[in-house]
């Protein structure tokens, strides 16, 4: 889990925050008839055993005096009053501590909703994959935490950073996305991949984590229109299409990562092979004679539909063309 | 500095600062500047530069805060003066507006000195001149095998303390710069092809803007988008080797990617706090897509020769029109269970002209001896599903879904499919140490496969030949995820997932491919002290796919038929074995042995590795009698390491330091040995050298001071 050793860090600050409160209820014992102020005023009680947390609060957009619709202490965790009284401790008096992973994700997520659940990134949160998997907010949102450099909101990044160097020093968000998605950690690190990792685009330019009603939560309504926000010289129309360019891109190329140059699933001729066999060259065998290094008698030269980029070096214009007649069929112009 | 640099700065600031004064903003940042110094062995560090702009010299960057009672702003500026310049300017007033001004600019590097190096002269505009066969590889031209992408941009989304807001995007994409395209020379295959360096001079501009209501129970929106693409260059002009050498200025013609205009209409909203506490979630979307393409009347077809293409209109009109809508209804009918239920739909609309290409036998531009005609690819989609959780107690949830998804298509062979896709998940945590997940989903999907008569007999292969994308499958797929912490500060994950699709029916194409992953990490410490984590990652591809070559009748077409022809055989079916694997170790640490003093570092190992093995269905004679199998499909190991401490002087000024190694070693079968050019006179083939030189070593060191106000 993604928040684990932030729970268990978590774990000592509680028990640390709990010894200064019972040592604050002996020297400052709280009446029992008396009421907790009201509003953002509660900080000052709760800071007498929660400084560094109502210290970072108040550093965020939630703590501005001017935000109006910024939450105190006990719009997230509760009516702190039994708490107090009791002289503090985990989960004590109902006070409700985000890293208690005894407390169901809904019941956390509910709590920032209660705000949040008009904003239009979270429009689609109820149908999203992340909630339906028990996501809740605070798994990636970090709420006292201080952004980043380059960075506006505090988001987790609950293992070091494992990457080769990079030009930038922005906290990237795909370092709190990979911590769940080993699958994806995995792909961004292949020799071909989006740039990612390099800080040039974030997770969240093709993926709404909020939420969304198309399939991995992406932003557009099919994988062709995401695809070609960014690419849209394949966007046609053209007079030759070719269909699983129309229908989805990721028929060829693996949108995170690939062992193959151009994100290609599987290596040219293999990948066109798989679909395109033929009385004529697509059905021929290309084997390991037909290299740079080739092996007569099968192959005299090297085979200029297995060197280089294979099939693309003729067939260049493989999504789409609008060349006439036979020369764009075979989208070789 | 470059002028988009500034009026970006100023755009942002501008409103920042114009607040200052008023309402009282407290500024914090940081401002950084150091050098960089960049030592790379590699004959083309293309591969290094991918992204990065790894040049030695000064490097820093700039980051401002300002927090007011009711305004705020954030502003960060990096590596100014380099190809990956970003700037980051963002600022509002709580619940009233915000705004952003952005722009973010890389170079994507695909070969540099020798690996770009081409016989033409020209490159860079639209008319490739040479005179060939030109086998002096030395004597060539070089170019920067590159583009600059550069996305300038911003929002205003105004709100007002109300539930009302509207909000504007707008972006202009960039990309300029040379990438290399391909020509086959000759009208059929074996005249040889060309690497042709061809320029990029994109502009895409995006406009949209959204208005709407976000209440506490509902929310709904209406939004449009705008969208141009725009190409400096609709066509290359190139000197063909084959169909014209020795003649520089017989040009043939590649027809370069399409300008494009498009139209994006949406209404989405949702419904909340209905019966069973459930959501009401939908989204209607219609976009067109259009552009105005002149044919080419005439294409070059032999030296000196360009004969008429025939087409049925001087002028391509493109117009796709895309439906969708959806809707979801997410519900609790009782405290333990949780349902879902979704419908998509979608329907792509050709409304493009209908050409037809009749041009003379003696051509050569013929489609299979007739008359070509292009197909209007359209589809038709419904997707509906449901899916239930039930967690009887708080330790164990139990998930069941079924998606049902057809499809309908106006194209030439796969007309219609229909998946069912089944799964059932189990999440457990009744241990306190130890949470798991498994699922296990199938999917079958069915195709119906109706080509015509006529292609068969053009291309009786095709007879036998079910493309995976669409052909019968069953499909399988298991995964397991794991995650145990025995104690505070340790944590052990690991994630195993098994996939493998049965192509049902496919006599000819991919017929079964296996996928496995394996992903294991362990990361311990705590974050205030030291941490460490370490991660080992398997991938094991196999995709196997049966193929016939020669065949000339639907009879000798069939896969099962005899090998025939030859002596050797010129008619027989054979066989691949594909496998990619990819392997990743990587660690990394954090650790502040004083409070003035952080570290960090990480070293991540990766391998990746592609092989082929054929073999030749039985009684087949070949000659040689056996294939060679290829072992090399972009093998790659790329080791880095990254070392990194930050050491605070006081509280306003602190230095960074920091050394990287990076190691990329490169083998595969189509590069390894490349010579820039196969064959020789007017059926050879030109190579820039694109992804042959990739290996490189470099290290990279840096310094720079931070001071922090």
């Amino acid at each position: 889990m993604p928040d684990s050793l932030r729970g268990r860090s978590s774990c000592v600050f509680t028990t640390i925050a709990a010894a200064l409160l019972i040592l604050a209820g002996t020297v400052f014992p709280l009446d029992a008839a008396a009421q907790l102020p009201a509003g953002r005023d509660v900080a000052e009680v709760c800071k007498n055993c929660h400084a560094d947390r109502v210290e970072t609060y108040l550093a965020t957009k939630h703590g501005q005096k001017g935000n109006q619709r910024g939450p105190d202490c006990q719009t997230c965790h509760g009516d702190a009053t039994e708490h107090v009284k009791a002289g503090g401790g985990r989960g004590v008096g109902g006070i409700l501590g985000f890293n208690n992973k005894a407390i169901a994700a809904d019941r956390k997520a509910a709590v920032c909703l209660s705000c949040h659940a008009s904003n239009r990134h979270l429009a689609f949160w109820d149908s999203g994959r992340h909630r339906k998997n028990d996501v809740s907010c605070n798994n990636c949102h970090s709420l006292h935490g201080t952004p980043g450099l380059g960075s506006t909101i505090a988001l987790n990044r609950p293992n070091p950073s494992v990457t080769p160097y990079q030009t930038t020093v922005r906290e990237l968000q795909y370092e709190t996305c990979v911590s769940c998605h080993k699958q994806i950690r995995s792909q961004l690190l292949k020799p071909s991949h989006h740039p990612i990792i390099e800080g040039r685009i974030t997770c969240n330019d093709c993926h709404n984590p909020h939420g969304a009603l198309s399939r991995a939560m992406v932003k557009s309504e099919s994988i062709p229109q995401l695809c070609t926000t960014c690419h849209a010289e394949k966007r046609g129309p053209f007079i030759w299409g070719h269909p699983p360019v129309e229908e989805n891109c990721l028929t060829c190329h693996n949108s995170h990562g690939s062992n193959h140059n151009r994100l290609l699933v599987e290596k040219a001729p293999n990948v066109c092979q798989d679909c395109h066999d033929a009385r004529f060259h697509p059905g021929t065998v290309y084997d390991g004679s037909g290299g740079w290094n080739f092996i007569p008698p099968r192959n005299n030269v090297p085979n200029t539909r297995l060197i280089a980029r294979g099939c693309v070096n003729c067939h260049s214009q493989v999504h789409g063309s609008n060349a006439p007649a036979m020369r764009g069929k075979f989208f070789l112009r | 500095m470059k002028r988009a640099l500034i009026a970006i700065l100023v755009a942002g600031l501008f409103p920042a600062s114009s607040l200052a004064p008023a309402e009282g903003l407290k500024w914090t940042g940081s401002a950084s500047l150091g050098l960089r110094h960049t030592n790379d062995r590699a004959t083309d560090n293309s591969k290094l530069f991918e992204y990065r702009d790894l040049d030695s010299g000064l490097i820093g960057n700039l980051d401002l805060r300002a927090r007011g009672d009711n305004y705020y702003f954030n502003g960060f500026i990096e590596n100014p003066g380099r190809d990956d310049l970003y700037i980051d300017l963002r600022g509002g007033s709580y619940g009233s507006f915000k705004y952003q001004i952005y722009n973010n600019e890389l170079r994507h590097n695909f070969g540099s000195g020798v690996g770009a190096r081409s016989p033409y002269s020209g490159i860079g505009g639209t008319v490739l001149t040479a005179t060939l066969p030109n086998l002096a590889p030395g004597t060539w031209n070089l170019f920067d095998h590159s583009y600059d992408r550069r996305d300038t941009g911003g929002m205003l989304e105004l709100s007002f303390n109300s539930p009302w807001y509207v909000r504007f995007d707008a972006n202009e994409l960039v990309k300029k710069g040379i990438n290399v395209t391909g020509g086959a020379q000759g009208t059929n295959p074996g005249g040889g092809f060309v690497d042709l360096p061809s320029p990029i001079d994109y502009k895409t501009r995006n406009v949209s803007g959204e208005a709407g209501y976000q209440g506490k129970t509902s929310h709904i929106a209406a939004n449009f988008l705008h969208s141009k693409f725009e190409n400096d260059n609709p066509l290359l002009m190139w000197s063909n080797g084959n169909l014209s050498a020795g003649l520089p200025l017989n040009r043939d013609t590649t027809v370069l990617a399409p300008e494009n205009e498009m139209w994006r209409l949406g209404i989405n909203g949702n419904v909340r706090k209905l019966f069973w506490d459930s959501t009401l979630a939908g989204r209607v979307t219609y976009s067109k897509l259009t552009n105005d393409v002149p044919v080419q009347p005439t294409m070059l077809a032999a030296a000196s020769t360009n004969p008429a293409t025939a087409s049925s209109s001087p002028l391509y009109h493109g117009e796709m029109q895309n439906s969708t809508a959806s809707v979801s209804l997410t519900s609790h009918p009782m405290r333990e269970l949780d349902t879902r239920v979704y419908w998509n739909w979608a329907k792509e609309h050709n409304n493009s002209t209908r050409l037809t290409f009749t041009p003379t036998a003696a051509s050569g531009l013929r489609c299979s001896g007739g008359p070509c005609t292009p197909e209007l690819f359209a589809y038709r989609k419904n997707n509906l599903g449901a899916e239930a959780g039930y967690r009887p107690n708080r330790d164990n949830k139990f998930t069941a879904a079924y998606e049902y998804y057809d499809v309908e298509r106006e194209r030439i062979d796969f007309i219609r499919n229909v998946d069912n896709k089944y799964s059932i998940e189990w999440k457990n945590s009744s241990f306190d140490t130890l949470t798991g997940r498994a699922k296990y989903q199938y999917l079958q999907r069915r195709s119906n496969y109706a080509l015509p008569q006529a292609n068969m007999v053009a291309n009786p292969t095709e007879t036998y030949v079910r493309r995976f994308d669409l052909a019968n499958v069953d499909q399988d797929l298991f995964k397991i995820v794991l995650d145990y912490a025995p104690v505070p500060f340790l944590d052990f994950g690991f994630e195993a997932i098994y996939k493998k699709n049965d192509f049902k029916d496919t006599p000819l194409g991919r017929v079964e491919d296996e996928r496995q992953e394996y992903y294991a990490s362990v990361s311990a410490g705590n974050p205030k002290s030291f941490r460490v984590m370490v991660f080992a990652d398997v991938e094991l591809l196999q995709i196997d796919s049966r193929h016939r070559v020669g065949g000339t009748t639907i009879a000798n077409s069939n896969p099962s038929a005899a090998p025939t022809g030859g002596p050797p055989n010129t008619i027989y079916t054979w066989l691949a074995e594909n496998n990619d694997t990819a392997w990743q170790i990587g660690m990394g640490a954090d650790w502040l042995p004083t409070e003035r003093l952080k570290l960090n570092g990480s070293y991540i190992w990766a391998r990746t590795q592609g092989t082929t093995d054929f073999a030749a269905q039985a009684g087949t004679v070949l000659n040689p009698t056996t294939f060679y199998p290829i072992r090399n499909f972009d093998n790659t190991i790329r080791q880095t390491l990254n070392l990194k401490g930050t050491y605070r002087i006081d509280s306003h000024w602190s230095v960074t330091g920091g050394y990287a190694y990076e190691r990329y070693k490169f083998s595969d079968i189509g590069y390894d040995g490349l010579r820039y050019f196969v064959g020789a006179g007017a059926t050879a083939s030109y190579m820039t050298g694109q992804y042959a030189f990739q290996p490189y070593k470099a290290d990279i060191f840096y310094l720079i001071g931070t001071y922090k106000f």
